[in-house]
């Protein structure tokens, strides 16, 4: 049976950046990953993930630092408090919509 | 992602949303599947070490228990006992950096300043050597020192680390440590061994029990 999904926030309801998102929640507050760990873990080819780590950075839910330069280039990703709580958020949101299924 | 994520995620376009069930389910196998990834103490490794510990303390205790006078374990039950602990150590070197591979930040601050630990074993042996020097007896000596400040000490460090980190589980790890080399040094000479391998059984059991539980009780919202 489908679900209204209306109230959910419709930045983290698509299914790569949900993937990320619940990568990144696992790491503990203050951890960071690399963009080249996190491709393999999420299975996403580099430009679609760059395109939704973009999406996520300008909703402030992650956050990107990139050091060094040409192929030595490091981009750690990271989850803000903001986004940590977005996702508590949604995963809340989520339960009471399939409780009330 | 496991593969009933991926055939969850395959299913739907990048941009395209999902209904809540498809969207729990892809949330709890990844939530599920990134504990597992980033897991630097999988159960399977602790329960292995519960096993070494257990039989190479108890394999020292054979060695000991008809001695009298108290002379220490033989140069075999140490060798097996020793070479065990190592090669676990090893292991479990090797799954913490494959879990830490591409991870920074509090949890992996440190990592260069690892090599100090060697420090603590250095010291550790010099000091059961200035014991010997100083006409302890066999049975502190080989007895109950071995198997009861290595617990010490280590349980020692894990509790500063806990309460500087506010992490209870490393909190609770080295005060059952504590309690180990504790129980271990009133056990007296011989049967410290036995207590040794018992309470380092239970601690490493425990811990698995504890890592089990955390990557199943999964972050997201469970389907059923």
């Amino acid at each position: 049976m489908s679900v209204s999904t209306e109230e959910l926030d419709p930045l983290i309801h698509v299914p790569a950046r949900l993937r990320i998102m619940a990568t990144l929640a696992t790491l503990l507050e203050g951890d960071a990953v690399s963009f080249t760990r996190l491709q393999t873990m999420i299975d996403l080819t580099p430009g679609n993930l760059i395109t939704h780590l973009r999406k996520l950075e300008d909703a402030g839910y992650i956050e990107t630092d990139k050091s060094g330069g040409g192929t030595s280039s490091l981009t750690m990703v990271q989850l803000t408090l903001r986004g940590r709580q977005a996702l508590r958020d949604y995963s809340t949101a989520l339960r009471g919509l399939l409780d009330g299924v | 992602m496991t593969n009933q994520g991926n055939e969850v995620s395959k299913g739907q376009s990048d941009d395209v949303g999902l209904d809540a069930r498809t969207a729990a389910q892809l949330l709890h196998e990844s939530t599920k599947r990134a504990r597992r990834q980033f897991d630097d103490a999988p159960p399977f490794l602790l329960v292995i070490g519960a096993v070494i510990f257990l039989s190479g303390f108890a394999i020292a205790w054979w060695s000991v228990r008809g001695q009298n006078p108290y002379t220490g374990p033989s140069g075999t039950a140490l060798a097996v006992m020793y070479g065990g602990i190592v090669a676990w150590i090893v292991a479990v070197s090797t799954v913490v950096q494959r879990a830490n591979k591409g991870v920074r930040g509090p949890s992996t601050r440190g990592r260069k300043f690892r090599g100090a630990y060697l420090i603590v074993i250095v010291a550790y042996s010099v000091f059961q050597g200035a014991l010997y020097h100083a006409g302890a007896s066999h049975a502190i000596v080989y007895g109950i020192f071995p198997t009861s400040a290595p617990w010490l000490f280590a349980g020692t460090v894990l509790i500063t680390m806990g309460v500087v980190r506010e992490e209870l589980r490393t909190l609770v790890l080295g005060t059952g440590l504590v309690a180990v080399g504790l129980a271990s040094a009133f056990a007296g000479p011989k049967v410290s061994w036995l207590v040794s391998g018992i309470g380092l059984c239970a601690v490493l059991i425990a811990m698995a029990a504890y890592q089990f539980a955390r990557t199943r009780a999964s972050g997201g919202v469970r389907v059923h």
